[in-house]
């Protein structure tokens, strides 16, 4: 590699000809190859245990079924106001997910600033950052499943569930804000005769809040979307309702969970978007 | 006086019906201020945690008191049983074989349809309107419930696992892709046109070696996601390391669990680096 | 040859960016367009290789009657007209010499095109256009981390090697330095001298047109008001041509 830059570092000095030139090419299709011959590999290794035996004898009714229960959902269930019709359980999901990011978010501040290298030594910084990716890595519905312990089932376990979760990808996402603070202003803060705190409070604080809240909306969206599904382990929301119809294969009652599902995630994934967007413009 | 408000800036309803202050100068100049959102945000959001504790039954007490079965828990974790590796590795290799397949199929499928939903290079606006919302669509379906439907049509097993990881990435990939293309230069598209060449020329060759690095970065990035998601796949009888964990659940194995996830751990952590090289190589 | 006969173009909000144009230009000349941003100056260059439509009247290039162009016909026609844009539109992520040989990428069949195959031939051409206009050296290096000028001469390549009649500019040396605008413009001159290929530009600065060009055609509010050489115009038709606002350069008049 050296050599060949050499070489070209001597073109710029000598005047070379096209025919020189072309001699010198950069020769990278074995590069190419390589990675195609990588990816050819991976997926012929995968693709080599994965068991497909085709429709299960009962696979071509639930597939008529579900489309059934899509085009013909239990309307009484979908409009219906008691604790087992869609409207409700959607609520529910709702509030699972507004606890579950208000306490994430709140939960991952300390984590962020101890895990950002421009406030603390790097050495603990990393620490906390190996405890916040150990907190990634575990599947929400792994935590759920352990909460359950503590709560029993219901919703207060996807509660605290999400906020556990939430940590993990609110912190990191903080850790960039605080690392991209601009230190120049706590400088003429310092210039001005300001306090440790009133330096915090003027210096650093106006800058974090914008994104720390564009963080906290977006990770909402995620976990509504998630507590949808930790229904299924027990902990609260459509999704336990949901499965539940699945199974007993109840298909126009699972048509109306998943046009309540859809339609709510919609309409908040569009709301979150607007108004990060606005907060990105800085209204 | 209101016109001139009205004039100086554009007013939403909030300041219909919080008018904006005047502030006048001595020497006669005046400013507006709008009154400012975040009392009313903020009650908004008071008015939500208290409904949703409400509505979740959630009790910081209940989880105080039975704080230490947590703690129990989280012990038995920490201490994982090392002689249970042997009997990770078959259902890891599954989970790994299960997002490689699920992500190259997904992202195949989605570079097309990006394409078409990008507004700078379809100039249909029916077909990107009615692509983009099938896309929202498909997002909105929790992979949980996508893999359970797949598990009850094609039969419990890897295949339902690869498939509900496809539509997943599918839906998502496009989304990210569709966002990217539209940041594009089109300056070299237009060049190519000047010089006689088709569309599909010039956006084969002016267009797609800008694309080409930002899929292939997304792609990465969504591995690393499918991954972590593929991991609870079993949950719901799709194979891989689900199965695992939710018997290891069952049986309050917590040491094997550890074990379990200490290897999912280095496994997603391994795999988040590497990408994250790569897709710094890329940008 | 080049030859506008009344020609009129309005725009689909209505706008009428060209009123009643003649204009002959023979092979081989060197035109700076001038005029205030607006005038007029970018549609008469993209009316030339159909980028834009004509209203009515016709627009003539060696013989053939532009608007009745048509899909490979059209793409064919263009093949002899080159263009230079202001931005440049490199594909800065590529190597020069991956931007250079997009100009043979109309004529390559489909599947060349799919796995971008380009043979030893079509290499050894982008490089010698690349020679032509003194940046070989930089042939294998990505464009992003290439000067603004050393950009500018890679699309003047890339044009080269379409092997043009005509090179359309619309203001290429709008976003560069004043010393590099000038390296540009010698370019041109060059080019325009060496290969007989005649040259239309649209351009800002009249010191540079004034300076490098043989004839100049001045446009306002999308009429021609000036076309005569370069060593003719006299600043009261400089200022006219720029609706009696004092044009940046020549003193004050004769």
């Amino acid at each position: 590699m050296a050599e060949k830059l050499e070489k070209l570092e001597q073109a710029v000095d000598k005047k070379l000809t096209a025919a020189e030139m072309y001699a010198m090419r950069p020769r990278k299709w074995w590069l190419y190859t390589l990675i195609v011959l990588i990816i050819v590999m991976l997926v012929s290794w995968s693709g080599s245990t994965i068991e497909f035996e085709g429709l299960t004898v009962q696979g071509r009714t639930v597939a008529q079924g579900v489309i059934s229960g899509i085009t013909h959902p239990d309307l009484k269930l979908m409009f219906g106001t008691g604790e087992t019709d869609v409207p409700y359980l959607l609520l529910q999901t709702m509030a699972i997910a507004v606890l579950g990011t208000l306490f994430g978010a709140i939960l991952a501040i300390p984590f962020a600033f101890l895990a950002s290298t421009n406030i603390l030594p790097k050495p603990i910084a990393y620490l906390f950052r190996v405890l916040i990716l150990l907190i990634r890595t575990i599947p929400s519905l792994v935590w759920a499943l352990m909460w359950i312990r503590v709560t029993g089932p219901g919703a207060a376990c996807g509660v605290i569930t999400q906020s556990v979760c939430s940590i993990g990808m609110i912190s990191k996402m903080y850790i960039t804000a605080i690392e991209d603070l601009d230190t120049r202003i706590l400088e003429s803060l310092d210039a001005m005769g300001c306090t440790p705190f009133q330096k915090i409070r003027y210096g650093v604080i106006p800058q974090l809040t914008a994104s720390f809240i564009s963080t906290t909306i977006y990770r909402f969206d995620i976990n509504l979307k998630d507590a949808t599904t930790l229904g299924i382990v027990g902990a609260g929301g459509i999704g336990a309702s949901l499965v539940q119809c699945l199974n007993s294969r109840r298909w126009a009652m699972v048509g109306s969970f998943v046009w309540g599902l859809m339609i709510l995630v919609l309409i908040i994934e569009f709301l979150s978007t607007r108004v990060r967007a606005k907060l990105a413009r800085g209204e | 006086m209101e016109k001139e408000v009205n004039t100086l800036v554009k007013l939403t309803w909030f300041d219909k019906i919080f008018k904006p202050q005047v502030i006048t100068l001595p020497n006669g100049h005046s400013t507006i201020r709008r009154r400012s959102r975040a009392p009313f945000i903020v009650a908004l959001v008071l008015l939500a945690v208290i409904l949703s504790l409400r509505m979740t039954g959630f009790d910081l007490g209940l989880i105080a008191r039975k704080f230490n079965k947590l703690l129990d828990l989280m012990v038995k974790l920490f201490h994982p049983k090392w002689s249970f590796f042997n009997k990770v590795t078959r259902p890891l290799v599954d989970t790994i074989k299960m997002s490689i397949l699920g992500t190259v199929i997904g992202c195949g499928l989605s570079l097309p349809i990006a394409v078409l939903s990008s507004t700078n290079i379809d100039k249909s606006r029916p077909i990107v309107s009615v692509l983009r919302f099938i896309l929202a669509l498909i997002r909105t379906l929790p992979t949980l419930v996508i893999a359970l439907v797949c598990a009850l049509i094609f039969g419990l097993g890897t295949f339902a696992g690869t498939l509900a990881i496809a539509i997943f990435t599918f839906g998502i990939v496009s989304k990210m892709l569709y966002e990217s293309i539209e940041t594009i230069d089109m300056g070299p598209f237009e060049a190519m046109e000047a010089m006689g060449a088709s569309k599909f020329q010039a956006f084969w060759s002016a267009c797609m070696p800008q694309i080409l690095p930002v899929y292939l970065s997304h792609s990465l990035y969504c591995f690393e996601m499918n991954v972590r998601a593929s991991a609870i796949l079993g949950y719901v009888g799709a194979g891989g390391l689900g199965i695992t964990i939710n018997e290891r659940i069952g049986w309050r194995d917590y040491e094997g669990l550890g074990m379990v996830l200490l290897t999912l751990f280095v496994v997603v952590v391994v795999i988040e680096f590497t990408s994250e090289y790569l897709r710094g190589k890329l940008s | 040859m080049i030859e506008f006969k009344n020609v009129y173009k309005t725009y689909p909000n209505g706008f009428t960016a060209l009123k009643d144009i003649n204009l002959q230009i023979e092979q081989g000349e060197f035109v700076a367009i001038i005029g205030l941003s607006g005038a007029g100056k970018s549609t008469i260059l993209r009316c030339i290789n159909r980028m834009h439509d004509v209203t009515k009247g016709t627009l003539t290039v060696d013989g053939v009657d532009v608007n009745s162009l048509k899909g490979a016909e059209l793409r064919k026609f263009r093949r002899k007209v080159g263009m230079i844009f202001q931005s440049f539109n490199l594909v800065s992520r590529s190597t020069a010499i991956k931007n250079v040989l997009t100009a043979d990428v109309p004529e390559m069949s489909f599947f060349k095109v799919l796995f971008g195959v380009f043979s030893k031939e079509q290499k050894m051409r982008a490089l010698e256009s690349l020679d032509k206009v003194g940046i070989l050296d930089k042939a294998y290096t990505r464009c992003d981390q290439l000067s603004g000028g050393q950009q500018q001469r890679v699309a003047l390549a890339r044009t080269l090697n379409q092997n043009p009649k005509i090179i359309l500019a619309d203001e290429p040396v709008a976003s560069l330095d004043p010393i590099t605008a000038r390296q540009v413009m010698q370019d041109f001159v060059r080019i325009n001298k060496d290969y007989k290929i005649s040259i239309l530009l649209n351009i800002h600065h009249i010191d540079l047109a004034l300076q490098y060009c043989n004839r100049v055609v001045g446009v306002r509010a999308g009429e021609i008001v000036f076309d005569g050489p370069a060593s003719t115009i006299t600043q009261e038709q400089i200022d006219y041509v720029y609706n009696g606002t004092k044009a940046p350069v020549l003193g004050n008049g004769e």
